[in-house]
């Protein structure tokens, strides 16, 4: 048989009902612990204009893009990300008087790039954009809510690291070859700070700036890296104002009691170039990669005609549940029907009747579609874990006549409350 | 917990036994035997036995947190993983090599239907096309040196340190792709949730290296 007919493309896959209960029950625990912060969830379109999603980072989500074109010649794309869709939502149907703006969404988003370690083509995100505030509250409530949610979630020990796009922008300005600015940052985002220690050391840069730029990759830990980090951010404006922000940050984060889970990583970088701010990195050691992660995007959703500052994070469903199984957490089945139907050929629509009566006093009822004996009726209900069997065999009275196959496979007579009742 | 470290295999490990022995550790590495797993006490460091174009995968989906790699390895893979000290050992070149009777002068002589063997296919790949040249790759899993001798390839992308495999093979180096050597690289996560120990380690090993490179 042609493999396209019968596998999944490389990178998607089928969700069978034992993950698919876990997804939608983390999915639909994670929408009410937002909710509860006040957060309206919206609906984006799974696929928009190219140029749309382009607009906000051509050179890096060109690559990644799922592009198509529809009959009228428009190129449009799968979106890879929410938060450029939900920019250009807000730019185009809000305005000013309705800020601040709390939305989050859940949604399957699509990335033509290799499949990664715990990341398929397409997966679901779940996150929050909080649009309309500048200052520092709006982004340590970013924060609160990631805790919220992957605490509520029931993952143990995730971290979130806080960094400032800021700070390694403020330091590099002085660079005047842009394109040792540009491989620097390259460098960073890789994590390869061989290279990135090589492009310092070879720069123009005065040798204080070059100290600075080397500490770097090491400028993580707890509050105290602000202290070390204000030290060496002398002489860059820039690089001063982000060391204020995280820690005006921070010191809301901490004071929401969440001191222990938070802490400053100024090696963050983004590969997006839409970030403008702070940013936040959730992992947990159960995982070889990054759980959540985003940050304050000031000017992103300008590029869509009106400006308003926002910030966000977002994380993955499916790596949550990675995490979570690692973790050892075992998601309980939902529960079974209560009871199975059977009944003979010349009984069926005293089946139905009676399925019917049931369901209406709330009770959950699966009813034989196959024929099954009695015998295998129990063989079945003790597989799907079904309390009881119940035979519909004629009528008195006018009223379906009923037993109960008791798992021996004893037959008892009973009226209806007998049945019900015990 | 102590660290979990994937080590190349082979020569690689041999050129690294002294650096552990000089941190203070290696004493398990002696019996290697055919363990791939050697418990090392004296540094808290248990260490994986992998083959080489391995180390960055069980580092890049956390099996092991740390992992010493070749950059030939890490450019061919590019996976994500942190690189966090060049140790300057098993120094190599990538390079592109052609038959001595070849009219072949430099990598831009070779033409459209030129065949390039390597088991870079990756690189060769980036590398042909940032030159503009269009070249057929034909990807191989060893014995390189072969492809041109029986006429499957005008070229071979290979790994070299003396250059003496190649001239014993009538070869011919035509062009530089990139160095190599070993790397220090650390899984992301574990970066963070093993900083402290991870950034010991890497100040240590980068002592050595200077030291090792200021006696040569």
């Amino acid at each position: 048989m042609k493999h396209t007919i019968v596998q999944t493309p490389r990178g998607a896959k089928d969700i069978l009902p034992k993950e698919a209960y876990f997804k939608s029950r983390l999915e639909q625990r994670a929408g009410e612990l937002i909710e509860a912060w006040g957060y309206s969830r919206v609906y984006t379109p799974t696929f928009e204009f190219y140029d749309a999603l382009a607009q906000a980072d051509g050179h890096v989500l060109a690559d990644i893009l799922y592009r198509f074109v529809d009959r009228e010649g428009a190129t449009l794309a799968l979106r890879p990300e929410m938060t450029i869709p939900i920019a250009r939502m807000v730019a185009t149907r809000y305005h000013r008087d309705d800020m601040p703006l709390r939305l989050y969404y859940i949604g399957n988003v699509f990335r033509y790039a290799e499949p990664q370690a715990g990341r398929y083509r397409e997966f679901t995100q779940v996150g929050i954009e909080l649009v309309g505030a500048a200052g520092p509250r709006a982004d340590a409530e970013v924060v609160s809510v990631a805790a919220a949610v992957l605490e509520g979630l029931g993952l143990t020990s995730f971290r979130l690291d806080l960094g400032h796009i800021g700070f390694f922008r403020g330091l590099v300005e002085a660079v005047s070859d842009n394109r040792a600015a540009g491989a620097l940052n390259e460098a960073l985002l890789a994590q390869d700070y061989v290279r990135y220690e090589a492009v310092v050391r070879e720069s123009d840069l005065p040798e204080e700036r070059k100290q600075a730029l080397l500490a770097l990759p090491t400028l993580r830990g707890d509050g105290s890296v602000l202290e070390e980090a204000r030290r060496l951010a002398q002489g860059s404006d820039g690089a001063l104002r982000a060391v204020d922000n995280l820690a005006a940050i921070y010191q809301l984060v901490k004071a929401a009691g969440l001191g222990e889970r938070v802490g400053i990583d100024l090696g963050i970088t983004k590969d997006l170039d839409y970030y403008s701010g702070f940013l936040i990195e959730g992992y947990t050691p159960e995982l070889g990669f990054t759980l959540a992660s985003g940050g304050r995007y000031d000017a992103l959703i300008g590029r869509f005609g009106q400006d308003f500052p926002a910030t966000g994070f977002a994380f993955s469903i499916e790596r949550a549940m990675l995490a979570l199984d690692r973790q050892g957490w075992r998601e309980p089945p939902p529960p079974p029907p209560a009871i199975f139907l059977i009944a003979d050929e010349g009984d069926q629509a005293r089946l139905f009747e009676f399925a019917a009566f049931l369901r209406r006093r709330g009770l959950r009822v699966e009813v034989d579609v196959s024929g099954m004996a009695p015998g295998e009726a129990l063989a079945y209900a003790v597989k799907k874990q079904i309390d009881k069997v119940i035979r519909v065999a004629g009528e008195r009275d006018g009223r379906p006549q009923i037993e109960e196959i008791l798992p021996d496979g004893a037959r008892r007579q009973g009226s209806i409350d007998d049945v019900l009742g015990s | 917990m102590g660290l979990r470290c994937a080590i190349p295999k082979g020569r690689p490990m041999e050129d690294l036994l002294p650096y552990f022995e000089a941190l203070g550790g290696a004493r398990a590495w002696r019996d290697v035997s055919r363990k791939l797993i050697l418990v090392d006490e004296e540094l808290d460091i248990t260490f994986f036995l992998a083959k080489s174009m391995d180390v960055p995968t069980y580092v890049e989906y956390g099996a092991a947190d740390i992992g010493i790699a070749g950059k030939d390895v890490l450019l061919e893979h590019d996976k994500r993983v942190v690189e966090l000290l060049d140790l300057r050992l098993s120094q190599c070149e990538l390079i592109v090599a052609v038959p001595d009777d070849s009219g072949v002068q430099k990598v831009t002589d070779l033409h459209f239907n030129s065949r390039v063997a390597t088991k870079y296919p990756r690189v060769a790949e980036e590398f042909f096309n940032s030159k503009g040249i269009q070249v057929e790759i034909i990807p191989m899993n060893g014995s390189i040196e072969l492809a041109p001798l029986v006429g499957l390839a005008d070229a071979i992308l290979d790994v070299t340190q003396t250059g003496r495999t190649l001239r014993e093979n009538g070869l011919r180096i035509v062009g530089s792709v990139a160095k190599s050597s070993l790397r220090l690289i650390a899984n992301p996560v574990s970066y963070k949730v093993e900083f402290a120990r991870i950034r010991e380690l890497v100040d240590k090993m980068r002592r050595l290296v200077e030291a090792e490179v200021q006696v040569s």
